[in-house]
């Protein structure tokens, strides 16, 4: 059987409008994208992304908003900054940081957001199981 | 406060592989505010090496603490039970809370997480910077209230060295010079004629270098007083 | 804790989900005290089927599996309260656009949907509910700056009943205006415009007029500010709910960027603007110099054309305009812009800045037309440059935008207040404006003030951070990087130790500070972290 990553994408509450208009018009993407709404991307943290790993994760996803337009102020790079630190103990513990990702979307790019879903799965499917 | 940072998971692996069982103990004091060692960095290190060695097939079981003061007796006694259950312990205090648990239970291995860097202070947010180096023998009243046994590359005591330029240090651009610090202080200050004192030869035997150090305060003291 | 789900269908629209399959999921769960099937659960039978059950099996924890839409979100959180239930003990469980519409395989799309269904469970059962809150209010508002602006919002508050301090800096108030000879389409005088809202100023009870007066400090949080206020050199501390800002902006010649001096021959459009006042002789050619610096802004090209029009009529003279790319979008500076092609004068575009040189009283300018294709030359009697928009320096700490102006905080969530709740922006200081645009800005800002403050309390946003005190190692790193600057030290007395205070009215509910603190002692409501642990593992685990 071929296989079927999984996949975590922590998305804020903004960005999440963009997965369910993707939703709403019947956009499909894979089922292995999994989302987990929150309020703010900058609420990301780095126990969170290496929990999902822990936890059965093959790749993780962080989507906020455009830089420049957090809801937040700056909790989009802020999110982006601990994305960056996670990679490094990623890599310090021999996982591909690839793994690992950030995007930024606005909440009216359904496209975007699907096909981000789309990439990542592929990437992750090449990259083959975690563990 | 005490300043720390995270020793690299490699490294902490090698220490920790030949057992099955480990307590990793966080404290809730400087090592938590530098980002080190507080409940977080606990629960991030414990997540890292669970990936680390669930990449390699092992399997070691953490117990997570965090103590008040790692550096206390009383605080580190807390851990009787959890380190009865142990085979060693991780410890993400700094120098002195590994070395107080190892007073206090003698028998148990224990690691150090850390590197403790420095005494300083936040500069700005995820920034810490060295300020003191203890070194038994105050003289900030005469520099201005900046340190140059801290803050100057050479340990300077009497003004600048020949590399000083346009305010950083010649062996790192990215470092103010100190002494240029001390100078602008000292002449916001109007008091730039504290140059001229000429500080003497210090005693180094009042640093480190005159081996460990004790304070007594003997209003305080019973037990061995006289 | 007594949780129910409740499995929506959504009218048969969720159909590559097999139902059966996700009932006996369901079903498999041991602490689950009633599970429903309904066809539409936001129907009026649908809903009669939640209350019941809520009632009869006394649930304290709803989840609905179905969609997520936030109107839907709405109507059981109604529902939820009329039972007398919190509505935070809703969760919903989104399998429509989540899963089903997007999921073709109606096998992965089951397996996917009983993952979602675990996780909403997970969170449900680590709920924790907070009692809702009202926090009484100061209802006075402070109103920083004396201008239009300021004055508009002063008048709008007193005529909603708030009492008002208004404060300028200045030994009289009317700040800009007070400056200009004319306002395009108003039939006033800028200077009898101003006296007449003056002198309704000076009647109004409500309002109390400081001038010469600057705030100095200001501590506390919405609903609750200590303003300290600075009169000639006499400090006064006035206590207000909330504060509105309408310092303006300064407008200044920038001598770096043009390269030369102002002089008789070289004027701002604020010295034009006085030589109209002062009634002084306006020379036969005059040029305006627009987007120089490539900072300009609307208010500029309306000035210009404002003025360019009105030498036109008088003096009869000859008025270039050059610019670089037109900005006329707003209220009615496009007719003014139509008007001023019309009435003849003549306009230069330019994308390499023109070359200036000066010859007695001359100036010469030299500039390159791109739609005319050639190179023209004009000699002027006056050339006028333009002030660069400035910030007022003072208030810099809540948060500029890129323009320099004060930043709309949350422009996509709430236009004009500032990044500490209970500040708002008015008038200039915020975005250029004209006239008219000033007086709108502020008459809506005063709206909100007073809707915010009318009741004399506030209910607080359920969504919030709350730190638990013993935990608190007081680190600071909440407070500093807190975007709402919403939280404070302070001491607990039952704790009897200092630890970090989240403000309840100022806290937005963004999450930063919790996944900063590094003692885990700061934790959002409904976002925790074991929270969010767990029902990440559920949805990564069969
Ligand atoms: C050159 C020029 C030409 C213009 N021409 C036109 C036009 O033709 N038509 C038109 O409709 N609009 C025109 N405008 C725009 C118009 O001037 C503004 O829309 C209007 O002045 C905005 O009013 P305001 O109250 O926001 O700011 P301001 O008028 O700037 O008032 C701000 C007030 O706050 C006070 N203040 C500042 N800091 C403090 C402090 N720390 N404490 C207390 N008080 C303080 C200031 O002293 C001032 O009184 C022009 C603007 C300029 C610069
Ligand atoms: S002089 Fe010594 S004690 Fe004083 S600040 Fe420098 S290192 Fe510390
Ligand atoms: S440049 Fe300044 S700080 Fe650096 S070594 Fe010389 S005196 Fe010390
Ligand atoms: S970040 Fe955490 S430990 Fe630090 S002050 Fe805030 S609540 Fe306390
Ligand atoms: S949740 Fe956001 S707004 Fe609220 S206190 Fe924390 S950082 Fe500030």
């Amino acid at each position: 059987m071929e296989f079927e990553p999984e996949i975590v994408i922590f998305c804020c509450q903004y960005c999440t409008e963009a997965a369910d208009t993707a939703g709403a018009s019947h956009l499909g993407y894979p089922a292995n994208i999994k989302l987990m709404e929150l309020p703010c991307s900058g609420k990301i943290s780095i126990i969170y992304l290496l929990k999902a790993f822990e936890e059965g994760a093959d790749g993780v996803c962080v989507i906020g908003c455009e830089e420049g337009a957090c809801h937040f102020l700056r909790g989009n790079l802020r999110a982006k900054k601990v994305v960056e630190y996670t990679q490094k103990i990623l890599e310090e513990i021999g996982i591909n940081k690839e793994r690992l990702k950030m995007f930024n979307l606005s909440s009216l790019e359904s496209q975007k957001f699907v096909q981000i879903s789309k990439e990542i799965t592929e990437k992750i499917r090449e990259l083959g199981p975690i563990f | 406060m005490i300043i720390a940072e995270r020793k690299p998971i490699k490294e902490i692996e090698k220490m920790i592989m030949p057992y099955k069982k480990v307590l990793i103990v966080g404290c809730n004091t400087c090592v938590t505010i530098c980002m080190a060692g507080g409940e977080k960095e606990v629960d991030i290190l414990a997540s890292s090496l669970n990936l680390l060695f669930k990449s390699k097939h092992k399997e070691i079981e953490f117990i997570k603490r965090v103590v008040e003061r790692q550096c206390e007796k009383e605080f580190v006694e807390e851990l009787k039970e959890d380190i009865a259950s142990v085979e060693a312990v991780l410890s993400l205090g700094c120098g002195v809370g590994v070395q107080k648990i190892v007073e206090v239970f003698p028998h148990i291995p224990v690691y150090p997480g850390l590197n403790t860097k420095s005494i300083g202070a936040p500069e700005e947010e995820g920034v810490w910077k060295e300020k003191c180096v203890a070194c038994g023998d105050c003289i900030l009243d005469k520099t201005g209230g900046i340190c140059p046994i801290a803050r100057c590359s050479k340990k300077l005591l009497n003004g600048p060295c020949g590399g000083s330029q346009d305010g950083k240090c010649e062996i790192d651009k990215n470092l103010d010079c100190a002494w240029q610090l001390i100078y602008d202080r000292l002449k916001l200050l109007g008091k730039l004629d504290q140059l001229e004192e000429i500080i003497p030869v210090r005693d180094w035997s009042k640093a480190n270098d005159g081996g460990p150090r004790e304070v007594i305060r003997e209003d305080v003291r019973l037990k061995n007083g006289k | 804790m007594k949780k129910g789900v409740f499995i929506c269908k959504c009218g048969g629209s969720i159909n590559n989900i097999d139902f059966q399959a996700i009932s006996n999921y369901i079903h498999s769960f041991n602490q689950i005290d009633c599970i429903k099937e309904s066809q539409a659960f936001c129907l009026p039978e649908g809903k009669d089927l939640i209350k019941g059950e809520i009632i009869d099996s006394t649930l304290d924890r709803v989840i609905i599996i179905g969609c997520s839409l936030e109107e839907k979100r709405k109507i059981f959180e109604g529902i939820l309260k009329e039972c007398g239930l919190s509505p935070q003990a809703l969760t919903m469980v989104n399998i429509r656009e989540r899963c089903a519409w997007v999921h073709q395989d109606k096998r992965r799309a089951t397996e996917k949907a009983k993952r979602l269904i675990k996780a909403g469970i997970s969170h449900s059962s680590l709920l924790k509910i907070f009692e809702e809150e009202d926090i009484s209010v100061n209802k006075n508002v402070l109103v920083v700056g004396g201008g239009i602006a300021g004055i508009e919002a002063s008048l709008e508050l007193s005529r909603l009943g708030c009492k008002v301090t208004l404060v300028e800096k200045e030994p009289e108030l009317g700040g800009k205006v007070k400056r200009l000879a004319n306002i395009y389409e108003m039939k006033l005088k800028p200077g009898e415009f101003l006296s007449k809202k003056i002198k309704l100023i000076k009647e109004s009870e409500n309002i109390k007029v400081l001038t010469s007066t600057e705030p100095i400090k200001i501590e506390g949080n919405l609903g609750n500010f200590t303003v300290k206020l600075n009169k000639l050199s006499e400090e006064i501390t006035i206590k207000v709910g909330a504060i509105i800002l309408s310092v303006g902006c300064q407008a200044k010649f920038m001598r770096k960027d043009y390269g030369f001096d102002l002089s008789r021959s070289v004027i701002t459009h604020l010295q034009l603007e006085k030589l109209f006042i002062n009634g002084e002789e306006i020379p036969q050619t005059i040029c305006f110099l627009l987007d120089f610096a490539n900072k300009s802004s609307r208010i500029s090209f309306l000035s210009a054309l404002k003025n360019a029009l009105l030498i036109k009529e008088k003096v009869a003279s000859e008025v270039f305009i050059l610019y670089r790319q037109m900005q006329v979008s707003g209220y009615h500076l496009e007719k003014l812009y139509g008007e001023a092609r019309e009435k003849g004068i003549i306009f230069f575009k330019y994308e390499d800045s023109p070359e200036i040189s000066f010859e007695h009283s001359l100036v010469n300018i030299s500039v390159f037309d791109p739609l005319l294709k050639k190179r023209v030359g004009i000699s002027s009697h006056l050339l006028v440059v333009e002030e660069e928009i400035m910030p007022m320096s003072e208030f810099k700490e809540l948060g500029l935008d890129s323009k320099g102006l004060y930043q709309e905080e949350n422009i996509w969530l709430y236009p004009a207040e500032s990044n500490r709740r209970g500040i708002f922006f008015a008038g200039e200081c915020r975005e250029q404006e004209d006239v008219f645009e000033a007086l709108t800005d502020a008459r809506a800002v005063a709206g909100k003030v007073y809707n915010l403050l009318r009741r004399g309390k506030i209910t607080v946003n359920l969504n919030r951070a709350v730190v638990e005190v013993e935990k608190c190692a007081l680190c600071l790193n909440c407070i500093r990087s807190c975007p709402y600057e919403a939280i404070g030290k302070e001491f607990y007395k039952d704790e009897d130790r200092y630890a970090a205070k989240v403000d309840k009215l100022s806290c937005q509910g963004c999450g930063i500070c919790s996944s900063i603190c590094p003692a885990g002692a700061i934790q959002l409501t409904q976002y925790e972290n074991e929270q969010i642990i767990t029902e990440c593992a559920s949805l990564l685990t069969d």
